[in-house]
């Protein structure tokens, strides 16, 4: 009885906090924890002296999990807010989850996690449509490459237009020496399922040169994008096409020159062809 | 912080960001099996490249159908773990064109010392990848149905490179000039090289 009530609670926990209406249930809830009234669902019977004799290892990653996702909440709840009051602890302090007013001191970093945290969820979001895209098309009949990598550039950087004006805050954030690993791990993951999807199965220096490449042309595009005032972005979407054209010839001129292991095999393979000649090793 | 002791009661809410870490492990290997995949492929194309290298000196000679007999195993054991890069989306390692260049020069340089210094660079090697898989293989078997398919896969390749390994050891790897010195040399070269690509 005590899981399906909290079932419940929960559900309309949800929907008041993503009604962005202030309520209470917080502290309630918390207030019933302590005197262990609830319990957790698939485990009746449990009461929470059982619960305490868990492993301490166990519970504290429970407590680490719960933490995530509080703080997840917290962000997804201040993102309405940034386009007043910016990438800043401002907008953390400003959710109206009901949490108090102290609860941006679990974000350090200040606004940084919630670019991050953004970013992120831009990141899922892209991939659950680039698989779907993927599953769409029958086998074999998957559209041209390039046109996917414009499509999905496209895609993401339209994710940014409702925090378009203060996205160039967000990009000087992100380019903060101290958070430079994080966004660009998060970059990287972006290229890399980018790629993923458009087809790219290669195994060698290719599957580097071709993210490192995507990376660049989809932060020039960023670039491009924060200052386009042209009607829909279209300067950016012409603008995004011909990098990636460009990207692609670039590929194709260095593939065809031959700078590539193949090369420098051949080129070693020759060397010991003469130096067998002159050892008179060839039989 | 504001966690509880019986915190973990408040996870079931159905909120659309609580799954994204469920989300990114669905589509991409852990990092564990990743650097498994990562460095075993890394492995095996300096494997093809030795036997290649090997093959390029002694192809003419009365060892070159032995050696080409492996030579097309490695080739397999190759395109199998390209493969689960691809199915695994695991990150090739960085070095690939080192281990390219690296792979052919010990399988030439060694068979230029003569098809007894190759067999001995061979049983080398390959003791040193027997080693390795089977380390991995005892981390898969903690859970045997997690990996199936990779443990399989590893299973069949450790066998086949021991087979290498004796085959080696029949042509007479062990009369090889400076063999004792030999072997500890590329020794510690493949697990330098396995323990880079682990990483990087």
């Amino acid at each position: 009885m005590a899981a399906l009530a909290f079932r419940e609670l929960s559900s309309i926990r949800s929907f008041l906090a993503l009604n962005g209406v202030r309520t209470s249930w917080a502290s309630s809830l918390r207030q019933c924890h302590q005197n262990g009234q609830f319990t957790p669902p698939g485990s009746t019977g449990h009461n929470s002296q059982s619960s305490s004799s868990d492993s301490d290892g166990e519970t504290s990653k429970n407590e680490k999990e719960y933490d995530k996702n509080i703080s997840r909440q917290i962000l997804a709840a201040s993102l309405p807010f940034v386009p007043r009051c910016g990438w800043t602890k401002t907008a953390l302090r400003a959710q109206t989850l009901g949490y108090a007013g102290i609860s941006h001191g679990m974000f350090p970093q200040g606004g940084v996690e919630l670019v991050n945290y953004f970013y992120i969820d831009c990141n899922e979001r892209l991939v659950e449509k680039l698989r779907q895209d993927a599953a769409s098309h029958p086998e074999g009949k998957a559209p041209d490459p390039q046109i996917i990598v414009c499509d999905a550039v496209e895609a993401r950087l339209r994710m940014i237009l409702p925090y378009l004006d203060r996205w160039s805050e967000a990009m000087v954030l992100l380019a903060l020496p101290r958070s430079v690993p994080t966004s660009l791990a998060n970059l990287l993951t972006l290229v890399d399922d980018i790629c993923y999807y458009a087809g790219d199965r290669s195994v060698d220096v290719r599957w580097y040169s071709r993210r490192l490449g995507l990376a660049t042309v989809y932060k020039m595009t960023e670039l491009y994008f924060i200052q386009d005032t042209s009607e829909d972005h279209k300067a950016t979407w012409k603008f995004l096409k011909q990098r990636v054209e460009e990207a692609v010839q670039l590929q194709h001129i260095l593939h065809e020159a031959g700078i590539t292991p193949k090369i420098a095999l051949e080129t070693i393979n020759s060397t010991f062809d003469a130096a067998r000649s002159i050892l008179r090793l060839n039989r | 912080m504001l966690a509880t002791r019986t915190s973990h009661n408040i996870i079931y809410t159905p909120f659309s960001a609580l799954n994204i870490v469920q989300k990114r492990c669905a589509h991409r290997a852990s990092k564990d099996v990743a650097s498994m995949i990562r460095v075993n492929h890394a492995g095996e194309l300096g494997a093809d490249r030795i036997y290649a290298g090997q093959m390029a000196i002694l192809g003419n000679t009365s060892m070159g159908k032995e050696i080409q007999h492996m030579w097309d195993q490695e080739k397999k054991h190759k395109a199998k773990f390209e493969e689960l890069i691809s199915k695994y989306r695991v990150r090739p390692t960085a070095f690939v064109p080192i281990w390219n260049v690296a792979g052919f020069v010990l399988g030439a340089g060694t068979a230029l010392l003569g098809p007894k210094a190759a067999m001995a660079c061979t049983v080398a090697v390959e003791s040193v990848i027997v080693e390795h898989y089977n380390d991995q293989l005892r981390t898969l078997m903690a859970d045997p149905k997690a990996h199936k398919e990779l443990l399989e896969v590893i299973q069949k390749f450790r066998d086949e490179e021991q087979q290498h390994h004796d085959l080696g050891l029949e042509h007479g790897a062990e009369q090889a000039p400076f063999y004792d010195g030999l072997t500890k040399l590329i020794t510690l070269g493949c697990k330098v090289a396995i323990s880079i690509s682990k990483t990087v």
